[in-house]
């Protein structure tokens, strides 16, 4: 790559050079009107030097084209005196310095054009300041504001998915192995923030038995992997950090929001924020809570969590379901269970099925819940019932919660249709000001207003431009902001 | 030596800017299908309402100067 970048500056100054070579060739020709006359003793040592100089530049081209072909041959040739260990290593080496240029490369490509701009803008602006041009000037602030504009506006690291899956991947086998080993066949209760010390603290609780059990907040705060009463094991959710992250783009805690809050937002975080999804619907309907995930970019590996991972599957979920219950477990404020995840048949599609559990009573007893077998197909939630419990008399109030308007983010959203409306509405104003103007003033008629030339009035429109066509502009904007204020509604779509 | 342009040139030009930057980021926006246009989309947008709104600032400063 480096010897392509080296070609190119060397073809780009060429094509400098041989405009530099015409341009002096014409001042030859100017200076004829200041006094220079021909002669063979100066023209003809002059025209040698002259096409010397083109032939030296296609020499350079022919150069850099051969080193350019000849490096890539010398990459390509096989080593073939050397041992296969050391050929390999060779080899290893090689593949790791590529892979290192190529991150390199592709690692701030806006940064490189951004500079490059920006270097070209400020020459631009220098230049017409010098030149009085105004041209100049134009494209100076063009390039310049496009320079800042790549550098504003460069990625953030992306790695390839792939990378993604490998590492968290290995986790969730160890996570799946441990629950095989010990036969736990509960799922896995998210506990609230209530239960735990932090707000960005999790905990998913898995019972030894199949039936959902809570334990209580004196038994989780001891902060013990192996619970005793009840029987079970307290682990970290995988999608703990990936709640995290969407409280953090979202810049709120779900401990101090509601569902609903989760319900309007979350689409907009997970299509537009994050780019997790390709859509995304949440619905929630009592202590039930349905979402739907359209080519989200795990699919993949939640795919494979489900196919290869079937007790982290049942119990915990892949981290994206994962994340998503914890998120509900800390809004709402009770413990959360995921009751059932249904791909599509291509995968594309994941639907999770959650549970908020209500109220336990803590103190020194557990309640415990039986459920009947995981439905099939999705069903109006069944009534839990309390096999056996000894409730305390005293019962644990639920943690108040503050209900938070929505995030003020949503308003970006309508202010782009908002300023091109206001874009629209300005011009057709100054537009209609004007045409009365000259009709008041100058008794113009309407057509010659609006169609009629402007050279050598008072109010100019620029070179060509009559009222119509500002007009036209007008509603343009004016269309296209309607347009984008109310296409979307805002709302996306999670039907209620 | 002056700067050959004047406020309203710089105007026009931050009227065009904007208009152009404000299509750009409603059109890549992922709702009409994720895009393998790796950039900031936030920022853009961002810089796109930044123009915009300078532009009505300058068009607010003009309508002032001419204000009798």
């Amino acid at each position: 790559m480096i010897e392509l970048i080296v070609f190119a500056i060397a073809i780009a100054t060429t094509v400098f050079l041989i405009f530099h070579f015409l341009y002096m060739n014409s001042l030859i020709y100017t200076l004829y009107h200041f006094g220079l006359q021909f002669s063979y003793k100066w023209a003809s040592r002059y025209y040698l030097m002259l096409r010397l100089g083109f032939v030296l530049l296609g020499i350079l081209v022919i150069t850099s084209l051969s080193i350019v072909i000849l490096y890539r041959r010398v990459l390509k040739a096989k080593v073939p005196t050397v041992e296969r260990e050391r050929y390999e290593q060779t080899l290893m080496k090689r593949i790791e310095q590529l892979r290192l240029e190529l991150w390199k490369y592709k690692r701030k490509p806006s940064g490189v054009a951004g500079y490059v701009l920006l270097l070209y803008g400020a020459i631009a602006i220098a230049s017409s300041v010098l030149y009085a041009s105004s041209i100049l000037a134009f494209i100076g602030l063009g390039l310049a504001f496009w320079g800042v504009l790549f550098l504003f506006v460069r990625p953030v690291r992306y790695v390839k998915s792939s990378l993604l899956d490998s590492t968290s991947f290995s986790s969730l086998v160890t996570i799946d192995r441990v629950i095989a080993d010990l036969n736990y066949e509960g799922k896995g209760v998210y506990l609230p923030p209530r239960y735990l010390k932090g707000l960005k603290e999790g905990t998913v609780f898995i019972s030894s038995e199949k039936d959902i059990t809570v334990p209580t907040i004196e038994e989780v705060a001891k902060e013990k992997v192996f619970l005793k009463n009840p029987a079970g094991i307290c682990l970290t959710p995988s999608g703990l950090d990936l709640a995290n992250l969407f409280e953090k783009e979202l810049g709120t805690d779900f401990a101090k929001v509601d569902l609903n809050y989760l319900q309007d937002n979350l689409p907009k975080l997970f299509i537009e924020g994050l780019e997790i999804a390709k859509a995304f619907k949440m619905n929630v309907r009592d202590d039930t809570v349905h979402v739907k995930i359209t080519e989200s970019v795990f699919k993949d590996f939640c795919n494979q969590v489900r196919t290869k991972l079937s007790n982290v599957c049942s119990s915990l979920g892949c981290p994206l379901c994962s994340s998503i219950a914890c998120a509900l477990a800390r809004s709402s404020g009770e413990p959360v269970i995921i009751e059932k995840i249904k791909p599509s048949t291509d995968g594309e599609v994941i639907e999770a099925y959650y549970r908020i559990l209500g109220t336990f009573p803590s103190e020194k007893q557990t309640a415990v819940a039986s459920i009947e077998a995981p439905p099939t197909e999705f069903s109006p939630p069944t009534p839990k019932t309390v096999a056996s419990a000894e409730v305390s008399t005293e019962e644990v109030p639920p943690t108040p919660v503050q209900p938070t308007g929505r995030h003020p983010s949503y308003l970006l959203n309508n202010l782009i249709g908002l300023v091109l409306i206001a874009l629209g509405l300005y011009t057709l104003t100054w537009v209609g000001w004007l045409t009365w103007y000259d009709i008041t003033t100058w008794s113009k008629s309407l057509d010659l207003v609006l169609f009629g030339s402007r050279t050598g009035e008072a109010v100019s429109l620029g070179i060509g431009m009559k009222v119509i066509h500002y007009f036209l502009i007008s509603l343009v904007l004016l269309l296209v902001g309607v347009f984008t204020l109310f296409r979307k509604g805002r709302r996306l779509p999670n039907s209620r | 030596m002056q700067f050959p342009l004047s406020f309203w040139d710089i105007s026009l030009w931050l009227a065009i800017t904007a208009v152009i930057l404000l299509a750009t980021s409603e059109v890549i926006s992922p709702y009409y299908g994720r895009t393998s246009l790796i950039i900031e989309k936030g920022r853009l947008r961002q810089a796109a309402l930044l123009l915009g709104l300078l532009f009505i600032l300058s068009v607010l400063i003009r309508i002032y100067i001419a204000m009798p």
